[in-house]
């Protein structure tokens, strides 16, 4: 999966993306085609390398090689296509020229940078020779056009054409086929470099990938998880984009702290408006940005790398494809259920399956949905309001209303009740009270 | 040399033709030759994406713009491709237009080069600061088609020279009458109105303007999805900010509110006023404010009396009458060409 794909799905990876400060826009688009990071040994050397360019970063904010490095970075062009294409053998023109010209010399700039930091930034290749060929005069400034040392033939031409007082066109086309020699062998020469200069070009994009991440990480507070291959574990995860929404209102998130283990789906019950969907959507998120390498929204944890993340959200009701919204929830959950017969690397999260459908066929499908998938062992977390009788599931539930506050903390629990919260917190929205007082006295009857 | 001296005053003029074939490069190459050879830099661009050697419609041959030595000159990748000069590239811009991104490049000899331009008017300016700025240009001088194609507003320039020819009109009475019209329209006066700066403005709507520069949104959308606007929405405005192009048919819907409440009309600048003359002289002279946020002074006037259907006025005459009509200096190019 690339990040690209993850950008459209509810859990707000989109919003991270948007607050990663590049300097160069090369590097975001690199970024968006990056695959997520599958296997633990990956996301483990991944991961060190990231701590470290983190500490740093933490370090030596107001560094002045470190903004001077941003600053450089920012003048990168995106000029795959020019190297794809010189690489196939086609001669380069003057604005190409200038492109590799440019490259050469912002990497040329940064390697003597990258040396006096710590060793934890890709190393960029030497590209010296690049920049004297294209740079025949000396001058180390970032223009071009094909000068005269190049061609001396070119170069008396050119007297002449400057010389004379009208605009003689033959003589300039007589410069252009010699320009054209020039621009002929430059390419030939530059071709044994054009590995180097991809390489370049990833390598600076990567290093600003990582700058971007780093302060990002610092911003929103982000951990670096532990790699785990049984349980996950979130000590106090928190919403990065609903907590800095809540800061600016003077709120605070209240985090959340909970295990996932593989024999064992969580049962997450609880009040209405107590979190339980905003903590799917934040699992899901955590685990995206985990996968893609950008550390996670939690004080502390611990996590199982999967290879599919299966977020059921909310209402999927299309009316143009004339699905229910039952009917579509129906059928994704027969999608994770034909995936988990292939493999269990897979994430459930699933927010009131089969919710808009009767209590009675709904509960039983919900207790069903558990046992394939505890049998499957799946990490696996169901939110439902059904009263589920499940075996050797984890039961958690949201605290709830407290001296008329909210409190969002999950415990574990015994009950298979679910808590009955939801006349109260109608009553704190400010419903109609005869009604809320006639649904309290039919419960009392019952 | 006529005019010339005046625009040495100015940091950035546009060069804008009333229409087709009425002048404008021949009326810019002039200006390029006759600005000081030492010790002054000019930068030239476009403000709109055209360009072709040959004019598509008409047929005829289009002059293609000469650049002495130490020009700065913008054009789009692929015109940068076809050119006749030998020049340094010196800068790419990060945006694409229909014909490449924009190359801003100096010439080192002189040649020929074809100019195309930029998507915005916001990149225009952002081009104009950089070429004076950065790369140290004295003057920039902007090839404004006035064509309504054109994207990037010439308006934003301090000066103005406007081209106007046979091409327009062939009966000369008529060609006055148009040129004094758009004439009047570039010298509407900029408003008094404490607004912010151009680049804040709100870019689309139609928009009540209090006395102390606050926006309200009146509609959303343009003029033509303007349905009609609500007298009690307009207690106590001061001025009606038109963001994007004024049509006759909302200028009638409009006009009495404004004139009896006393309340500005504000349109960007002259090349937003899609409205005809009568319905812009009953308007003003029923003492209609009509404003723009932006505001050229026109330097001079340009006339070229050869149509390119080989209908030719008297040129002495054209000038005379032109001038006379404008109460400004206004040159055939061909002609004090030929006597200098």
């Amino acid at each position: 999966m690339k990040l690209r794909s993850t950008m459209d799905l509810s859990c707000g990876m989109r919003e991270v993306y948007l607050n990663l400060e590049f300097s160069s826009p090369l590097s975001g688009q690199i970024l968006l085609e990056r695959e997520m990071y599958l296997s633990d040994s990956i996301l483990s050397s991944y991961y060190t390398k990231f701590s470290s360019v983190v500490d740093f970063v933490f370090q030596n904010q107001s560094l002045l090689s470190l903004t001077n490095l941003k600053e450089i970075l920012s003048g990168v062009r995106d000029i795959r296509n020019t190297i794809s294409a010189m690489s196939a053998g086609k001669v380069p023109d003057d604005v190409e020229l200038f492109e590799i010209k440019n490259l050469s010399m912002i990497s040329e700039t940064i390697r003597p940078l990258l040396s006096s930091l710590p060793d934890i930034f890709p190393v960029l290749p030497d590209l010296s020779d690049v920049v004297e060929l294209l740079d025949p005069e000396a001058l180390r400034i970032p223009s071009f056009y094909i000068y005269d040392s190049y061609d001396l033939e070119l170069k008396m031409l050119r007297k002449d054409l400057k010389s004379s007082v009208e605009f003689k066109e033959d003589l300039y086309y007589k410069c252009s086929v010699l320009e054209e020699r020039v621009r002929r062998s430059l390419g030939k020469d530059i071709f044994k470099y054009l590995n180097n200069l991809s390489l370049s070009l990833n390598n600076l994009a990567e290093i600003d990938i990582f700058l971007a991440k780093a302060d990002l990480f610092i911003r929103w507070n982000l951990s670096i998880p532990n790699i785990s291959k049984e349980k996950t574990y979130y000590q106090a995860l928190f919403n990065p984009e609903i907590s800095i929404s809540l800061e600016k209102q003077g709120n605070k998130y209240q985090p959340v702290s909970l295990f996932i283990e593989r024999n064992s789906p969580v049962v997450l019950m609880g009040a209405n408006m107590g979190g339980k969907s905003v903590s799917l959507r934040t699992i899901a998120l955590s685990q995206y940005m985990f996968q893609f390498g950008f550390g996670v929204p939690a004080e502390n944890a611990e996590i199982v790398p999967v290879h599919q993340i299966f977020h059921l959200s909310g209402d999927y009701q299309d009316l143009n494809k004339g699905l229910s919204s039952f009917a579509a929830e129906m059928k994704m959950i027969d999608l994770l259920l034909k995936e988990s017969e292939r493999t269990n690397s897979i994430l459930a999260l699933l927010d009131e399956p089969a919710r808009t459908t009767n209590p009675y066929e709904g509960k039983a499908l919900v207790e069903s949905l558990l046992s394939f998938l505890r049998e499957r062992m799946l990490l696996t977390i169901v939110a439902t309001h059904y009263n589920v009788d499940a075996l050797d599931c984890t039961k958690m539930r949201v605290k709830g209303y407290e001296n008329g506050r909210m409190n969002y903390e999950l415990v574990y629990t015994q009950d298979n009740e679910a808590p009955q919260e939801a006349i109260t917190i109608a009553r704190s929205l400010g419903v109609n009270e005869k009604w809320l007082e006639e649904a309290s006295r039919l419960i009392g009857k019952k | 040399m006529p005019f010339v001296q005046e625009i040495l005053g100015y940091r950035s003029i546009s060069v804008v033709g009333l229409g087709k074939n009425t002048g404008k490069t021949e009326c810019l190459n002039y200006i390029l030759n006759r600005l000081p050879a030492e010790d002054f830099t000019v930068a030239v661009s476009s403000a709109g994406i055209d360009g072709e050697v040959k004019d598509q419609v008409t047929g005829t041959v289009k002059p293609e713009i000469f650049l002495r030595e130490g020009t700065l000159f913008a054009t789009s990748e692929k015109h940068y491709r076809e050119r006749k000069i030998l020049s340094e590239l010196l800068d790419i811009s990060y945006r694409n237009t229909s014909l490449g991104r924009v190359v801003t490049a100096r010439a080192l000899a002189g040649g020929k080069s074809q100019l195309s331009g930029h998507p915005s008017t916001k990149a225009l300016k952002m081009w104009i600061d950089r070429a004076t700025g950065i790369f140290g240009a004295n003057l920039a001088i902007i090839d404004g088609a006035l064509s309504r194609v054109s994207i990037a507003s010439p308006a934003i320039t301090e000066g103005l020279v406007l081209a106007t020819g046979a091409a327009l009109s062939v009966s000369m009475d008529n060609l006055v009458f148009k040129t004094s019209y758009m004439v009047s329209l570039i010298n509407m006066e900029r408003t008094s109105l404490n607004c912010a700066d151009d680049e804040f403005l709100p870019t689309s709507g139609i928009w009540r303007v209090d006395k102390c520069g606050e926006f309200n949104q009146l509609v959303k959308g343009g003029v033509f999805a303007a349905g009609s606007i609500h007298p009690d929405d307009l207690v106590g405005a001061s001025a009606i900010f038109v963001s994007g192009a004024l049509t006759d048919r909302f200028l009638n819907q409009i006009r009495t509110a404004c004139i009896d409440n006393n309340i500005e009309l504000i349109i960007r600048d002259f090349t937003k006023a899609f409205i005809s003359h009568s319905n812009y002289i009953s308007f003003t002279r029923a003492g209609g404010k009509l404003r723009v946020l932006n505001k050229s002074k026109l330097i001079a006037v340009c006339a070229n009396p050869v149509s390119p259907e080989g209908y030719k006025l008297d040129s002495e005459l054209l000038c005379e009458k032109l001038s006379l009509s404008l109460k400004l200096p206004v040159y055939d190019i061909r002609r004090i060409q030929n006597e200098a």
